[in-house]
């Protein structure tokens, strides 16, 4: 299984502004974390790095993490995945992510993202299963996948319906749909929770036989092009649970208890710099306030408003 | 308040209890009840078998000539076991050996589990059974003819077998037990007098004791030694094989996966797979089924690519019925915590050795993947030396091996079609193959991919 798609090819990742705000709500979360007790920069970060290691970046300067691993599995980009490599700390492993996981020690506590860029198939299934087998108490894990059909509208209608779309996550998910699964679980609107039941149910799979569970942390929806799905949370015992209760909901309103149920969309509005500039200026805002010097949909105000904190700043960089 | 009878019959352990367990399972209980033996005058401990295979200096085995010995004769008229193994003493026998089913105070025994084994290869096997035993304090002799004993089942008081005091053997080494059953059943004997029976039980014996026979205990059928079977257990020269131990409900753990050694011959379809032992004998032999997770998420199904992988797990406690082994104790019981623990682990640490096979033989036609030159690399080894560390396999390439970034595309296209397109790119020499890579550019070209 290669661990990475190619959309490092397709799009820029650090144009991707619904993801870099992911990101970094997911810093503040494991900010949060840490705060509580949890000894976050001695945890492990293994990720799909790709040629940008974003993550990795922002993990080792805002958390301190120093236990970095980058798997890489498309052999035609080695030398440009180690030429790209920010840090001399991160260890570029050129392997399938599933064998990488079955590595990774039972000793100590791990953030896994496995941060897919395609479609959900048999392969993720697998490597998500073993990944909750195989974490210790403690660790981390999150899933991304792109929760658009599978195919391609040019495929036509015959070739791009929710009976194909069925069709496929029947051969790839097979053991992980629940009993009753019908066409409507199939329909474009159903996907992302359809997809977050499957990997639900492959985590649980995994977690069967320890005497651990997945506390549901995370459920990221989000869209900078295909719509895409993180999900996940802590492995831990009813300690942990109990632990965990205790993270302010308020400040970190973008936690999920139910990561099927209960996604959190992130949607950033199209502003422009001076917009921005003035929409900063008057956040947090009360609920129903819209700019009084331009046009704004009250529902771009109230996603703005979620996430300005996180939105990142892009500007020209001569170099 | 009236009370329904629930009495056991005769007539269920001797006719119906005997019906699902196959012959060469009995032989193999018979050969277990030896064992105990061993294992009840201390003579064979659980921890020297354990030593045995996973320190790395074997420990001290007895001799040939001071082997206890297990002798297995028989033919289309009779059958006998006999060993030198401790016998089974006078007062266990009177109390415990013949009820079916152990009660809570027993002793010492690894291979006897569920105290059914004996009496149901010896009703399955025929009309009447001798056995004579001695220990070095005492012994016993009965016999037993089965269909007179089966038509007296009135009362709890016909549930005895008639017993008779010996005295003890005149040393150690020759206290032991023989079994003799005649008047065999009909299929019994059909299957005692063939020569594949033989064979086959002599290559099954030589498996289910493949860590026992040779070392602790000489086993011989109808003569002829039993060879113990080698696991083609290998390390590849550059790289780790996975290893790891755990505790669960009182049992002890170890799993281990690693490539199939390449001596003299390629590994083969029939080593292949999980081999389970519970207390040193072996459960299973090279399982490639969904007993040992094959074809259950996340292990893939087992195919003719996965021959190199070879794996272990070995379940040890002191209290045989702790362990995921049936009555018959030739499979799993797949439902037992302990077991379903350790598929998890299994998948987990097979994981890298399957993602290795794939690589060795992709999905597509790749001349020389450097995997493959690894695998033939792989030499023989023991258990003992890959069961030291815990950690996941992984393997190095040779210097200088680069991974492959091309594979080979064929398929069949239509003459006319090729004709078609080198009349339109105006390339009448155009062979086939460059139009492919041609068709393949322009794809990767027109959809914004190159």
């Amino acid at each position: 299984m290669s661990s990475i798609g190619k959309s490092h090819q397709k799009v820029h990742y650090e144009f991707r502004p619904a993801k870099q705000v992911e990101r970094r709500m997911l810093l503040h979360a494991l900010h949060a974390l840490r705060d509580l007790g949890y000894h976050i920069s001695s945890y492990a970060y293994t990720g799909l790095g790709s040629i940008y290691f974003i993550d990795f970046v922002l993990f080792h300067r805002y958390l301190g993490l120093s236990n970095l691993t980058s798997v890489e599995g498309d052999p035609e980009v080695r030398k440009r995945v180690e030429f790209n490599c920010p840090y001399d700390l991160i260890d570029v492993v050129h392997a399938d992510i599933s064998s990488q996981i079955s590595r990774l020690s039972p000793e100590r506590r791990h953030i896994l993202w496995l941060d897919f860029d395609s479609i959900l198939t048999e392969d993720m299934l697998d490597a998500v299963q073993l990944a909750s087998t195989q974490l210790s108490v403690g660790s981390l894990l999150l899933v991304t996948v792109d929760v658009e059909p599978p195919g391609r509208p040019e495929d036509g209608l015959k070739g791009y319906n929710p009976t194909v779309w069925m069709r496929y996550f029947k051969a790839e998910a097979e053991g992980f749909l629940w009993r009753g699964v019908t066409r409507k679980d199939f329909v474009r609107d159903a996907l992302p929770a359809t997809n977050a039941r499957i990997l639900r149910a492959a985590i649980e799979e995994g977690l069967r036989t320890r005497e651990a569970e997945l506390i549901d942390m995370f459920s990221f929806l989000y869209a900078d092009g295909h719509r895409m799905l993180s999900l996940g949370g802590m492995i831990g015992t009813d300690d942990d649970r109990k632990r965990l209760q205790s993270l302010d909901r308020e400040e970190l309103f973008f936690l999920t208890d139910d990561i099927v149920a209960s996604p959190f969309r992130i949607r950033v509005p199209l502003v422009t710099r001076k917009e921005r500039h003035y929409l900063d200026q008057n956040m947090p805002c009360r609920k129903g306030w819209s700019p009084p010097k331009f046009e704004m949909k009250p529902e771009d105000v109230a996603d703005y408003s979620a996430i300005y904190r996180y939105y990142p700043a892009y500007t020209e960089m001569l170099l | 308040m009236p009370a329904a009878k629930a009495y056991p019959k005769k007539r269920f352990f001797i006719e119906m209890f005997t019906r699902d367990i196959p012959l060469l399972d009995c032989v193999l209980d018979l050969i277990d009840n030896c064992l105990d033996g061993l294992a009840r005058t201390g003579r064979l401990k659980m921890h020297i078998l354990s030593d045995d295979i996973f320190r790395k200096k074997p420990s001290a085995a007895p001799r040939r000539a001071g082997r206890p010995h297990v002798r297995v004769q028989f033919d289309g008229s009779h059958f006998r076991i006999s060993d030198n193994c401790g016998g089974i003493d006078y007062d266990y026998a009177l109390n415990d050996v013949f009820n079916f089913g152990h009660g809570t105070t027993r002793s010492a025994e690894y291979l006897g589990v569920y105290g059914v084994g004996m009496k149901r290869a010896l009703f399955k096997m025929g009309d009447v059974f001798e056995i004579e035993s001695k220990t070095s304090r005492k012994g016993f002799r009965c016999k037993l003819d089965v269909p007179q004993w089966m038509a007296r089942d009135s009362t709890m008081d016909d549930w005895t077998i008639p017993l008779t005091e010996t005295k003890g053997a005149s040393g150690a080494r020759r206290a032991g037990t023989t079994i003799t059953v005649s008047a065999l059943k009909q299929p019994v004997a059909e299957l005692l007098g063939s020569s594949r029976f033989e064979n086959d039980l002599s290559k099954l014996v030589g498996r289910v004791y493949a860590f026992v026979v040779e070392k602790h205990v000489r086993i011989s059928i109808n003569g002829v030694d039993v060879k113990a079977f080698s696991v083609p257990v290998g390390k590849p020269q550059r790289g780790k094989t996975a290893y790891e131990e755990f505790t669960y409900n009182g049992v002890k753990v170890r799993v281990l996966a690693t490539l199939a050694s390449v001596n003299t011959s390629r590994p083969t379809k029939e080593n292949s797979g999980w081999y389970v032992a519970c207390n040193g004998r072996l459960v299973l032999v090279a399982d490639t089924s969904e007993v040992t997770g094959w074809g259950v998420k996340p292990m893939p199904t087992w195919v003719a690519k996965y021959t190199s992988f070879i794996g272990f797990v070995f379940f040890e406690s002191t209290d045989p019925l702790a362990l995921p082994w049936t009555t018959t104790k030739r499979a799993v019981n797949c439902e037992a915590p302990v077991y379903r623990k350790a598929m998890a682990r299994m998948a987990v640490l097979a994981r890298p050795i399957l993602s290795f096979c794939n690589r060795k033989y992709g999905p597509d036609r790749d001349p020389e993947p450097v995997e493959r030159e690894i695998a033939q690399q792989v030499k023989p080894t023991t258990i003992a030396s890959l069961a030291t560390r815990a950690g996941a396999f992984e393997v190095k390439a040779p210097k200088g091996a680069q991974a492959k970034t091309t594979v080979r595309v064929q398929y069949d296209a239509k003459i006319a079609d090729i004709e078609k397109i080198k009349k339109h790119l105006r390339k009448p020499r155009m062979g086939a193959s460059k139009i492919g890579e041609h068709t393949l550019n322009y794809f990767l070209r027109r959809e914004g991919l190159k």
